[in-house]
């Protein structure tokens, strides 16, 4: 808003670009390889379709459960379709739902946070029902969720969400709480900021950080959960390639072609290391003393 | 004396209580108890007590922080009630506050323009294209230069912290001003600035202060009443000349003594107070008598009122009147 005006002798010259990117990289490299990889995934998924136009959907009689070679790079399944095609459609699917998930997990939680923070009233519905959330094992929840819903896209990105959002809850709630006393919050509150102004502009900017961590772990095990959903046939219902489900489909195969499964699993290993380290990137980043104790 | 001006603030039997629980068992402290002050439009009104005592209680209680149990409080003629926003608008715009801890009480993450223009959004007294050159009015007005308005509160000293704060509590042209400890936190060197500051904007703007402290000399330089506070009471109230000439409470005789005076040959034979401040250590009687070098049976049965002893000078002790003369110390003291 205000930005003052300070003599340009007096300011110290700026590293360029350039270096200024690798200072960056070399005092966090876990965050940046993690977005590194990140980047290179999301392309992967934008990028193949373009490269690679075989329709993932497409069967062939005469090619199934082909080696990886010039025509199908990562080979085909016993229907013969495209292993590549699919792992890049089947990207997409998971992404989507990671995003979708993480995104209302974020308005949610921040939300619900705030307000169970500030108000004790609220707090003890909100803390209640989101405690009991956190009771059950993650998985076991989210089958839950799915056997009673049937399985569905949408049907997913709301177990992700009710796995997750409690997290983000408490994360934000916990922040308000050890604010809301601080004397810089008493001090907007004497000056006559109302209580929505001081949890937006006081009190919540010092939560973004653990919030954000929480928000990249909650996105790599969305992935996660994602696949082991449609691992177990509750995902997003076939035909529609996923990488949980070329995985349970691969089973039959593991003696006869192997590649069926290797492709979809190292995959979802890259997806969520590159959120983890972006998590815990994050959390180094913002707070040094767990670097310091992590070593 | 002319015919006295109608208080600006006057707050009558102000209580307030907090149940605290250790070890399973609540208890109940009494931070402020039966307190009663009257602020004069353009003075400064001091509060003095040990830490403990309630003042800074007291000070949230006239800025609607907390909210007393009992007791009422009249600002300028009305009685204050927050029920709704623009009831809250209208008396945070007329009443601001200034805190102890420079460090803790700005907004981290808020540039300093951020923070003196945030009184001006909250209260709609600028638009967006006038708030910049009233920020930086506001801040040549506490001795800062424009080009603080880019900085955070972590690249600014103490002083300076403290002058934005200061800043950003007359951004919205009150008229009380309170101050908690507005300097104690700081380095000595730049004590006296600030106070010249506040003492400054006084007389320019016309403000009223409420000045809680627990530096008798501090308070000696910028009050124009005084009241003493011990244990969530007032003990003794008066003009701050009568009080620095004559404090007649066994209690401000002790925390006097305990002020160092910069003269090698006044001699220090007040009592000392022994002991610390106990709350609810005392149930029945005057809350003092424990620590009080002139104890006597009375001071047991009964707790003292506040009552004048003379015009504008009120004292909560038994012995009070004898206290008027100087026999009964010299008598204790050999």
């Amino acid at each position: 808003m205000i930005d003052g005006r300070v003599s340009l002798a007096s300011v110290p010259r700026r590293p360029a670009l350039g270096e200024r990117l690798l200072l960056w990289v070399a005092s966090n490299p876990m965050l940046a390889i993690g977005m590194a990889m990140l980047t290179l995934l999301v392309l992967f998924t934008l990028l193949t379709p373009l490269l690679v136009p075989i329709d993932p959907l497409s069967i062939s009689a005469t090619a199934k459960l082909q080696p990886p070679g010039w025509e199908h790079p990562l080979g085909t399944d016993e229907l013969g379709r495209d292993q590549l095609s699919r792992l890049v459609v089947g990207g997409s699917i998971s992404l989507r739902i990671a995003i979708a998930a993480t995104a209302l997990t974020a308005v949610f939680g921040v939300a619900l946070g705030m307000v169970s923070g500030q108000y004790p009233a609220i707090d003890i519905v909100v803390s209640q029902i989101s405690d009991s959330l956190l009771i059950f094992p993650g998985v076991v929840l989210a089958i839950m969720i799915l056997a009673a819903l049937g399985p569905s896209e949408l049907n997913v990105i709301i177990a992700v969400f009710v796995l997750y959002v409690p997290r983000v809850i408490r994360t934000v709630r916990a922040a308000v709480i050890e604010y809301r006393d601080a004397d810089f919050v008493q001090a907007a509150r004497s000056l006559g900021a109302s209580d929505l102004r001081v949890l937006a502009l006081h009190i919540f900017p010092r939560a973004i950080g653990p919030t954000m961590v929480q928000l990249s772990l909650g996105f790599s095990s969305a992935i996660l959960v994602e696949a082991g959903l449609s691992f177990l046939g509750l995902g997003a219902p076939p035909p529609a390639p996923t990488w949980g489900g070329m995985i349970s489909g691969a089973r039959e195969y593991i003696r006869t072609a192997p590649w069926m499964m290797i492709a979809p699993g190292a995959i979802i290993t890259f997806a969520v290391l590159s959120l983890n380290l972006i998590g815990d990137g994050l959390r180094d980043m913002l707070d040094p003393r767990s670097r310091a104790a992590g070593q | 004396m002319s015919t006295p001006a109608p208080p600006l603030l006057q707050a009558s039997g102000l209580r307030k209580r907090y149940r605290l629980r250790s070890a399973g068992a609540v208890r109940q402290i009494t931070a402020v108890d039966d307190v009663s002050i009257q602020l004069v439009p353009g003075q400064t009104l001091a509060i003095v007590g040990e830490s403990g005592c309630g003042k800074s209680t007291l000070a949230k209680l006239v800025t609607q922080l907390e909210t007393a149990d009992a007791g009422e409080l009249v600002f300028d003629g009305r009685p204050i009630s927050i029920r709704s926003r623009s009831e809250r608008l209208r008396f945070s715009r007329d009443v601001q506050m200034v805190f102890q801890d420079p460090y803790g009480s700005l907004t981290p993450h808020f540039r300093v323009g951020s923070l003196v223009a945030e009184p001006l959004s909250v209260h709609r007294l600028a638009s967006a294209t006038a708030v910049r050159k009233r920020v930086a009015e506001i801040l040549s007005s506490v001795g800062l230069g424009p080009e603080i308005a880019g900085r955070f509160p972590h690249e600014l000293s103490g002083g300076q912290r403290q002058r934005v704060s200061i800043a950003r509590a007359i951004a919205t042209r009150p008229r009380l001003i309170v101050c908690d400890e507005p300097v104690s936190a700081l380095d000595v060197s730049v004590r006296s600035q600030i106070v010249n500051l506040l003492l400054d904007l006084q007389r320019d703007l016309g403000l009223s202060y409420l000045f809680i402290s627990h530096d008798l000399a501090l308070v000696d330089h910028i009050a124009d009443t005084v009241c003493v506070m011990y244990l969530g009471r007032i003990v003794e109230q008066a003009p701050a000349a009568v009080f620095f000439a004559a404090p007649r409470h066994p209690y401000s005789r002790a925390l006097m003594s305990s002020s160092p005076v910069p003269d090698p040959r006044r001699r220090n034979n007040a009592p000392a107070v022994q002991g610390e401040v106990e709350a609810g250590a005392i149930s029945t009687g005057c809350r003092f008598r424990n620590r009080c070098p002139l104890a006597v049976d009375r001071c047991a049965q009964s707790d003292p009122p506040l009552d004048p002893v003379a015009p504008g000078h009120l004292v909560a002790c038994h012995r009070a009147e004898e206290l008027g003369t100087r026999a009964l110390w010299t008598a204790q003291l050999g």
